[in-house]
């Protein structure tokens, strides 16, 4: 790293910090520091939706993912517009003319307490476990990538954010998260052409199109019926719109930005202005990995991009790991002189040449496969367990060694941006319930303006510091922070449909929701222990049971059903 | 579609809502959404099956 890049990341932390001071000053009441009081314009409250839902994550490991199995992830986008049709049809309409500030606090008025207490805990629960992964997914990676120490990261991404959103409130993490969003789109177009100017002279973006093609990785729409199969279009369209439906709507972390629009129509806008931006956004993303393929192919891509398990395999494998780079690093050549015979002969029109350079380099391919598989069986041999999915590194290792003094700088400015933008939202989320739907609600319903502003402050403060904490602390939590991400994820499908119960089955009760929340949480765990189905359709059967069940208790006997 | 006070969905009633700034109606917009949707997975179709070996 060099002055300009350490220059454009110190901008961008003063940035975001004096920014929520700026917004700071004005918050009077909660009103102001959890729906901005309802003032904001829909392109802000649009890209904070986008930026909220893109974490560093999505940004490094869609990337990283689309390098090596190609563009298929993006078939669980293709429902997000078809979701904000139906939130803009009932959801949004609803929560604005209810003028609540989260979205459980309706599930009192339509139910009852318990189910409002119940679906708001199974939130916290949910987000607050998972909230501290925002946090610690990226620091890893940059720890390993550029040597820097994890918690270190970890604390200057949860301090800076936790002080504008602390100070600002929800109006700050809006606008900030706006001009994030916009510095991430940046970001996109840079990244492509930082792996674009890799090519070789005279190498066209359509022969970079051809050769990823020829390894499959063009594979955007998948027809499968198979419901092992994680991506499919038939998982996307059906479990990515139960997924996608009760995220967006139900979520607090998400229901919060689309409070603060400053009318109804405003509160659409932004989500239509998803519909229309959300997959071509992931897109590109996409496209990003596969185009660094490409370049991989001219620039050589390390037998490992952890180089923590390259320092290990040096250290404990040394005669055998260098044999093994020895072999790579010529496989490498003869793969990229066979990409380069395949442009030739595109070049020169003959189909019969074209296809004989196509099984050649499909042949080394293959070659450069076989030995990073190898290196993968060294590399198990020596930890004596499965190592973890490199999939994270590809791209933070790619820019490190070929971003230019400055675009560097941009890019991990990217990668804090993603990060901080959906850690705020969450961390004001969480502040919001734990104030609305329990402080408020139990301990202290009538207070000063004054004094329920400084218990928001106080919460968001909480929440950012648990998070911040946990995250310091994740590395040696293992295992656990893979069961905490997946049990994060059980929760969405059951809390979905207490929701559509709410709105579509009008003789179901509090005891009917409650009872159908519990039913469809056991549901989900059921069959995720016992199924081998793609997780995306664990929603489908968690809304379903909920909405069955609730329903089926809807119409009992009278007697059996409580009204609050 | 409305919303009825005790949170469930119901018929249309004839409470006149704000028309968006483009194609005059909320119902234009979603058919629009909708056939852009329809749109993207034929086009996304198409490059898959042109571009993939």
């Amino acid at each position: 790293m060099h002055l300009a890049d350490w220059i454009v990341i110190i901008l961008y932390f003063t940035y975001v910090t004096v920014e929520g001071f700026r917004y700071g000053k004005k918050n009077r009441n909660i009103d102001d520091y959890f729906r901005g009081k309802r003032s904001l314009h829909w392109w802000a409250v649009g890209l904070s939706v986008m930026a909220t839902q893109a974490s560093a994550i999505t940004y490094i490991g869609t990337t990283g993912q689309a390098h090596d199995a190609g563009m298929s992830f993006i078939q669980i986008y293709l429902p997000q517009p078809i979701v904000m049709i139906v939130l803009c049809m009932t959801f949004v309409p609803f929560f604005y003319r209810a003028d609540i500030f989260t979205a459980y606090e309706y599930l009192e008025k339509r139910f009852d307490a318990k189910t409002r207490s119940l679906t708001s805990f199974l939130f916290l629960l949910s987000r607050g476990l998972a909230v501290s992964l925002v946090l610690y997914a990226p620091s890893i990676i940059l720890a390993v990538i550029f040597g820097w120490s994890e918690v270190f990261t970890v604390i200057v991404m949860g301090a800076s954010t936790i002080l504008y959103t602390t100070v600002g409130g929800n109006k700050a993490v809006i606008m900030i998260d706006a001009k994030q969003m916009i510095l991430m789109f940046a970001g996109i177009f840079v990244a492509l052409f930082l792996f674009i100017s890799q090519f070789p002279s005279q190498y066209s973006i359509m022969d970079a199109v051809h050769l990823a093609g020829l390894e499959g990785k063009w594979n955007n729409i998948d027809l499968s019926l198979d419901p092992t199969k994680s991506y499919t279009l038939l998982s996307g369209m059906l479990g990515g719109f139960f997924l996608a439906l009760s995220y967006f709507g139900c979520d607090q972390s998400q229901v919060q930005r689309y409070l603060t629009g400053k009318s109804l129509t405003d509160n659409r806008l932004s989500l239509v202005f998803n519909a229309f931006l959300k997959v071509p956004m992931q897109f590109l993303i996409l496209a990003m990995g596969v185009f660094m393929f490409v370049s991989y192919h001219f620039v050589k891509p390390p037998l490992n991009f952890n180089t923590d398990y390259h320092r290990t395999l040096t250290e404990q494998a040394g005669s055998r790991y260098a044999e093994l780079e020895r072999q790579y690093n010529t496989a490498f050549l003869e793969r990229k002189n066979a990409a380069l015979a395949v442009k030739q002969a595109r070049n020169n029109g003959s189909p019969t040449q074209l296809q004989a350079a196509e099984v050649r380099y499909l042949q080394t391919e293959k070659k450069f496969l076989e030995l990073k598989n190898a290196n993968h069986s060294l590399l198990e041999s020596v930890l004596g367990k499965k190592p973890s999915s490199e999939v994270n590194y590809i791209f933070p290792s790619f820019i490190v060694q070929y971003a230019p003094t400055g675009i560097l700088g941009i890019i991990l400015a990217v990668i804090f941006a993603a990060a901080m933008s959906s850690f705020s939202s969450e961390i004001n989320a969480l502040a919001s319930a734990t104030v609305i739907d329990f402080y408020k609600r139990y301990f202290r319903n009538s207070a000063s303006e004054a004094h329920y502003l400084r218990v928001s402050r106080g919460a968001t403060l909480f929440w950012g510091i648990f998070a911040t904490t946990a995250a310091c602390f994740a590395g040696q939590l293992g295992s656990v922070i893979e069961a905490v991400n997946k049990v994060g994820s059980y929760f969405y499908g059951p809390i979905l449909g207490v929701f559509l119960l709410a709105f579509l089955v009008k003789r179901c009760s509090g005891t009917g929701a409650f009872w159908g929340l519990l039913a469809g949480q056991a549901a989900v765990l059921a069959v995720a222990q016992y199924s081998s189905i793609s997780y995306l359709y664990y929603n489908v059967v968690g809304a379903t049971v909920v909405l069955a069940l609730g329903t089926a208790i809807g119409y009992w006997p009278k007697e059996l059903n409580t009204q609050n | 579609m409305t919303i009825h006070e005790n949170g469930h969905l119901g018929k249309p009633n004839a409470e006149k809502e704000e028309p968006p700034p483009l194609m005059k109606t909320w119902n234009r917009i979603y058919i629009a959404i909708a056939l852009y949707t329809c749109a993207l997975i034929v086009v996304l179709y198409v490059l898959t099956v042109a571009l993939n070996r």
